[in-house]
């Protein structure tokens, strides 16, 4: 509840709602250059790292634009900063996912090249921080 | 530039086409280089030949807002053909333009008339295309080359003068660089253009019909008519000469403007005319039309010197470019802040990005 009302406080292009203790935020956003829009999902669970999907448009997904085959995101590296439920969706989150979108345009027009910030090993989809209660 | 992309293609094709045909006829049979299938050919490609611009020069017809192109009846200037009729003349002023194209002669040398008519036809096309769209009027057909006037009722003198520099320049550009680049790959002599331009005021030019009944063309008597004919005569290759008519009713900068100089950099001719009686010495100037070409706002250069017709949808992606730079920027320097509505901005009312990394 604390997190959603945060969110809803910062960013009014969220609509979220909590069902079975999953916080879930739905909006659109088209960042300063973006040739598209995008539909995003944030889902939560208090505790665990939020779950950020791309739900349109339709992108392949691939390792080199750090999106799982899911279609959700990875937006931070694990070691850089340990999540847990003090860590706030609307501080971090949210404007990664701004970054991601930023970024994926950038790579749409530069030949394929991420040029965001990226951790320094790649991990496997089974190194996901996967939630049983969303998946 | 991409503009004549259409008009490179045509020539591109004939010459394609002449080789297949050539690997395919027996060297000591001469009859099959006029074999019926490439009669049929010829006259196909003829029955293409439009007077309506072809579709690669259509966002430069937009961006100069021609649209609409009837078709014109050489020696009859649409705003002084009633003198056609009524047998009288006129003064009034007009930009004349020479085209001339050198060196077609050298085709000869390997191809056949029909695959000549192509290519020399499509480079006259293109002029002829090009003069049209920035409002010139094709007075006469002289060979490979025109005789183009620019201006008439409804037209400000300056912008004769400017449409004319636009056109050959453009023009120019074509014959010096896509078609020279086909050219050398292709193995052969360079073609190359020259051209003269000069200005007549209201009080120089007359217009009358010259000739006889059928045989007869609406056209002006005046000096810089005359002269803009002998600066083309005196042009470097693909050059433009004006006349000082030009430099000064165009308003166009004087650092477009130079003595016409030869090879070694010496002024070939100070004055293309003088009348000493009258102490009357008129200038020809070499006009610098690549310059002038990358001032014209529709006109950009890559880092490479090559340059490109910018249009509307290039500026949009070029703005949209530019701002995904900026934000980059932002992010880079950490002082980056997403608004209530996604944006990353510099806006420090909004959330701070937080640094991390992507990973996976």
């Amino acid at each position: 509840m604390y997190q959603m009302k945060l969110i809803q406080k910062h960013f009014n292009f969220l609509d979220c709602r909590i069902t079975d203790n999953v916080l879930v935020c739905k909006g659109v956003l088209s960042p300063h250059g973006c040739k598209n829009t995008y539909k995003i999902k944030i889902e939560y669970v208090a505790g665990y790292e939020p779950k950020s999907t791309v739900l349109y448009p339709f992108i392949k997904p691939d390792r080199d634009i750090h999106m799982y085959d899911d279609h959700s995101l990875c937006l931070h590296y694990p070691k850089d900063m340990f999540w847990d439920e003090r860590v706030s969706i609307y501080e971090y989150t949210v404007p990664w996912i701004a970054e991601w979108i930023h970024y994926y345009e950038l790579y749409l027009v530069n030949g394929n090249i991420w040029e965001g910030p990226e951790s320094p090993v790649h991990f496997t989809e089974e190194d996901k921080n996967i939630n049983t209660n969303i998946d | 530039m991409k503009l004549y992309e259409n008009y490179i293609n045509s020539i591109k094709n004939v010459i394609e086409e002449d080789k297949a045909r050539r690997s395919r006829v027996n060297y000591f049979d001469k009859s099959l280089t006029t074999s019926p299938r490439s009669k049929e050919k010829f006259i196909t490609e003829s029955k293409v030949l439009g007077y309506k611009p072809m579709s690669s020069l259509e966002p430069l017809m937009n961006k100069v807002g021609r649209k609409e192109f009837t078709d014109q009846k050489l020696g009859e200037h649409p705003d002084f053909k009633y003198l056609k009729d009524t047998l009288g003349s006129e003064y009034h002023y007009i930009t004349s333009v020479f085209i001339d194209i050198k060196n077609s002669t050298g085709l000869f040398r390997k191809y056949d008339p029909n695959v000549i008519y192509i290519i020399t036809n499509t480079i006259q096309r293109a002029a002829i295309h090009t003069c049209v769209i920035f409002g010139g009027y094709i007075h006469r057909l002289q060979g490979d080359g025109l005789f183009v006037y620019f201006g008439g009722k409804d037209i400000e003198k300056n912008d004769s003068a400017r449409n004319a520099l636009a056109a050959t320049s453009m023009f120019t550009y074509f014959v010096k660089n896509d078609l020279k680049k086909l050219f050398l790959e292709e193995g052969i002599e360079n073609i190359y253009t020259r051209i003269g331009v000069d200005f007549g005021d209201d009080q120089d030019v007359l217009w009358s019909i010259a000739g006889i009944g059928e045989c007869s063309e609406v056209t002006t008597t005046s000096l810089h008519t005359s002269l803009a004919s002998k600066m083309q005569a005196i042009a470097n290759s693909n050059s433009i000469v004006v006349g000082d008519n030009i430099k000064s009713i165009s308003g166009i900068d004087q650092v477009y403007f130079d003595w016409v100089k030869d090879s070694s950099g010496e002024i070939k001719q100070r004055y293309i005319f003088e009348d000493k009686d009258n102490s009357f010495y008129y200038k020809a100037l070499d006009f610098k039309w690549h310059q002038y070409l990358k001032s014209l706002p529709y006109i950009v250069e890559d880092i490479a010197g090559e340059l490109f017709f910018e249009q509307d949808e290039d500026k949009t992606e070029k703005k949209r470019l530019n701002e995904l730079s900026k934000t980059s920027a932002l992010l880079d320097s950490g002082s980056a802040y997403t608004s209530s509505a996604g944006i990353i901005s510099g806006e420090k009312s909004s959330v701070r990005n937080q640094p991390h990394r992507f990973h996976f």
